[in-house]
């Protein structure tokens, strides 16, 4: 509540500055100087009102820069900034900042459910422990053929699955009505999320495990609360090695590195920052032993918005994993602070996995704020959200988005311009 | 001193307790100010007019500290008056002034160098000693991030400090990239190396200034890439008794990475540089890391190479190409293509800028 009025307020200074600012400087002048009288009357220096009584009467172009900015600047960067101003510099309307908490993983179980998996890969084997340990039934399938010749398929409740569905299967599972989970790595184009999305009426979601990593979660619902006013940059730099982790080394491809797992990340972007519009990118060789890297920079489509994908292959780094020596971070920039994520699958550090600057203060959540950082916990979230939530068609401009950014950045390094999506 | 602006204090500070050199004179066209540097400084010997330093006998260094556009008037009839010269960061606005500033050395019995303190700040020559000795392998991506701030600042910045770098963003320069920015950009090169190529998108906040902005660039001869990320963080309180920015420099190298944290201000508690190798963090935390240190460093190198003989780091060709990255980067934002800083002449700028 304290904050709808101060964005209230916020909203009326503009509205009165704009007024007076489109007026002879007389009449701001006077205001000016009635305020500076009033400031010196309880004893207090204002040195930027001296000092804009000043510019006024003697510095013409200087005036005009001044009065340029709230006329002809960005409406809702005013706005941003003096709301923030108001929130985090005027002590007696700073209202309590709402820090969301950490999710706790559910206790239900789903003995009723049954989950057939396709596919193989590493997210899968987790989804699969996931669902079990949540009392489902599992029925594997090696190949997607696997699915037509199984009379068990009726009994099916939900498919994950890391293959795009060809036609005839499809047909098969929307007809027992299974909610469907893809996994993202099988959608290489934009078009089969457009085509496939609206035949599917049971909950249908394309999986990303950040999407239901906790701290991600707690991430992504801070910056819809504004925390942090208007988001600026957004950089995310992902590292890997040869180095830390079961499953460490895994060979590298050099063109397949770029996809997977060093470009997963442009999911992260755009659901965290929305669309990208424009990118320009340099894509370095990357060598199982000498390394490489990719960085890339983003136009996104809110204003003033960028994007920055910083990719490294760190052959003798030691990252510590459990699994694969994938680090992660994240730094999220706003007019009222900055966000950090420290941590994704791997633990590189034992820094608190999300720290926070805005204003004045610092917060820091991690094990004392009971927050889930296992990467285990990405798959039991994952499970729970997909039963649970009524509707699960999420994200996909943004989905859609990402997958239009992996697809511009091979011709953007090529030919080094910026180029539209 | 010519020019005895907002900035020259640290400069002053920097001569204090200074075996090898002293400030002895004070010029400004400004009286007011003039006068008021004077006083705070228990500096009697001072002009408004610029020749009575130059031609002074008793004057070695002459320390140019005035707009930008004003350096090669004063820089280039210092020089040519025999005397050693320093300037203040950007060398000037164009390619031929730089060019006629470097000419004006070599035809000079006095040494020039341009100013830029970011180099000699502690945990930076740090990170440099732990890059020379192999510490995390070769560099593959190195990331420069400016935050700028209103709050957090524990003296008061002149309104006119502020609104003068702003119009300059209508020259085709800009405060963040051009200006403040070149810290970074020298920086960058003095971590690493010289620029090949650069790409990147540059904004506009409150109708004047250049930011935000999201820069990339690769580096001549080596497979590194580099970035630098610039955004308005208004209401983020940054600590700092100088300018309210936030400044952090990632390096990842191939067996290791290095954080910076903090220059000018600092928003949290941590070691001025962290270094992460072999599953460790080294937190170096004895490291100066008021800027002032890195001013009196900076500063009282000029004088003491001329002493001893020795070239310093901050050459005018250095400063000239610096000046060529950041009018790469402003000129590629605008276009949307790839610029090499090496291609870029004063014809461009003209034509793509201004």
């Amino acid at each position: 509540m304290k904050i709808k009025i101060i964005e209230i307020i916020s909203f009326l200074i503009i509205g009165v500055l704009k007024v007076i600012l489109s007026l002879p400087n007389g009449i701001f002048l006077f205001l000016l100087k009635i305020i500076n009288t009033g400031a010196k009357t309880i004893n207090k220096q204002v040195p930027i009102l001296t000092e804009l009584i000043e510019i006024i009467q003697t510095d013409k172009g200087a005036t005009n820069t001044l009065r340029n900015i709230v006329l002809q600047g960005n409406y809702s960067q005013l706005f941003y900034f003096l709301r923030g101003a108001l929130i985090h510099q005027v002590e007696f309307l700073s209202p309590q900042i709402k820090i969301p908490l950490p999710h706790q993983p559910k206790k239900v179980k789903y003995p009723n459910l049954t989950v057939g998996i396709c596919g193989d890969n590493f997210d899968l084997q987790m989804l699969s422990s996931a669902y079990q340990q949540k009392g489902c039934k599992v029925i594997s399938y090696e190949k997607m053929e696997d699915i037509l010749k199984d009379n068990n398929i009726s009994k099916v409740n939900i498919l994950e699955t890391a293959y795009f569905l060809p036609e005839n299967i499809l047909e098969k599972i929307l007809s027992q009505k299974i909610s469907i989970s893809l996994h993202f790595s099988s959608i290489k184009s934009p078009d089969m999320v457009e085509e496939i999305a609206p035949r599917i009426k049971t909950p249908f979601r394309i999986f990303y495990p950040y999407f239901y990593y906790p701290p991600v979660q707690i991430i992504k619902e801070m910056l819809k609360s504004n925390i942090l006013g208007e988001v600026y940059t957004i950089r995310i730099r992902a590292t890997a090695s040869n180095h830390g982790g079961k499953f460490a080394p895994q060979k590298i491809e050099e063109d397949a590195f770029l996809s997977h797992p060093a470009f997963d990340h442009y999911l992260l972007l755009t659901f965290l920052g929305g669309k990208v519009e424009k990118v320009a990118a340099y894509l370095g060789k990357i060598d199982q032993e000498k390394g490489g890297q990719a960085v890339i920079s983003c136009k996104l489509s809110t204003p003033l918005r960028y994007g920055l994908l910083e990719y490294s292959f760190a052959p003798d780094m030691y990252i510590y994993s459990q699994y694969f020596p994938y680090d992660l971070e994240i730094e999220i920039a706003g007019t009222d602070g900055i966000i950090w994520l420290n941590q994704g699958m791997a633990n590189r550090t034992c820094e608190a996995p999300i720290q926070v600057r805005i204003g004045k203060r610092h917060y820091s959540l991690g094990i004392e704020s009971f927050l889930q950082t296992g990467w285990e916990s990405v798959y039991s979230q994952a499970v729970d959200d997909f039963i649970l939530a009524p509707k699960n068609k999420i994200n996909f401009p943004e989905i859609i988005s990402a997958i239009k950014l992996k697809q511009a950045l091979y011709k953007a390094g090529e030919i080094s311009k910026v180029i539209d999506i | 001193m010519i020019g005895c602006g907002d900035i020259t204090f640290l400069h002053y500070n920097a001569y204090q307790d200074f075996e090898y050199a002293e400030l002895y004179k004070l010029c400004d066209v400004n009286e007011e100010q003039l006068k008021k540097r004077s006083q705070e400084w228990g500096i009697k010997n001072i002009t408004t007019d610029y020749k009575e330093v130059i031609f002074d006998k008793e004057i070695d260094i002459v320390e140019v500290n005035t707009p930008h556009h004003l350096h090669k008037k004063f820089v280039v009839e210092a020089l040519d008056a025999g005397k050693n010269v320093a300037c203040q960061k950007p060398i000037s606005t164009t390619i031929e002034e730089a060019e006629a500033m470097i000419c004006a050395e070599k035809k000079s019995a006095g040494k020039f160098r341009v100013l830029e303190n970011f180099v000699f700040y502690p945990s930076y020559r740090k990170a440099k000693e732990l890059i020379d000795a192999n510490e995390i392998g070769e560099i593959l991506t190195i990331r420069f991030k400016l935050g700028s701030s209103l709050f957090g600042i524990s003296r008061y910045i002149p309104l006119k400090t502020n609104l003068w770098h702003m119009m300059e963003s209508e020259k085709g320069m800009g405060w963040a990239v051009f200006d403040d920015g070149y810290h970074k950009l020298s920086l960058a090169i003095y971590l690493v190396g010289e620029i090949e190529k650069v790409q990147g998108f540059i904004d506009r906040s409150f109708r004047y200034t250049d930011l935000p902005a999201q820069l990339i660039w690769k580096y001549k001869g080596r497979n590194t890439l580099g970035s630098f990320d610039i955004a308005p963080q208004l209401n983020l309180h940054t600590s700092s008794k100088y300018f309210p920015a936030d400044e952090r420099v990632d390096i990842v190298g191939t067996k290791g990475m290095i954080k910076l944290n903090g220059c000018t201000g600092k928003i949290r508690d941590t070691a001025p540089l962290i270094l992460y190798k072999e599953g460790k963090r080294y937190l170096f935390e004895n490291l100066d890391t008021d800027w002032q240190a890195s001013f009196t460093a900076g500063i009282r190198d000029f004088p003491q190479a001329i002493l001893e003989g020795r070239e310093t780091l901050l050459s005018g060709e250095r400063a000239r190409d610096i000046l060529k990255f950041a009018y790469a980067l402003i000129i590629s934002a605008k276009k949307g293509v790839e610029i090499k800083p090496d291609d870029v002449s004063d014809e461009m700028i003209k034509k793509e800028l201004l």
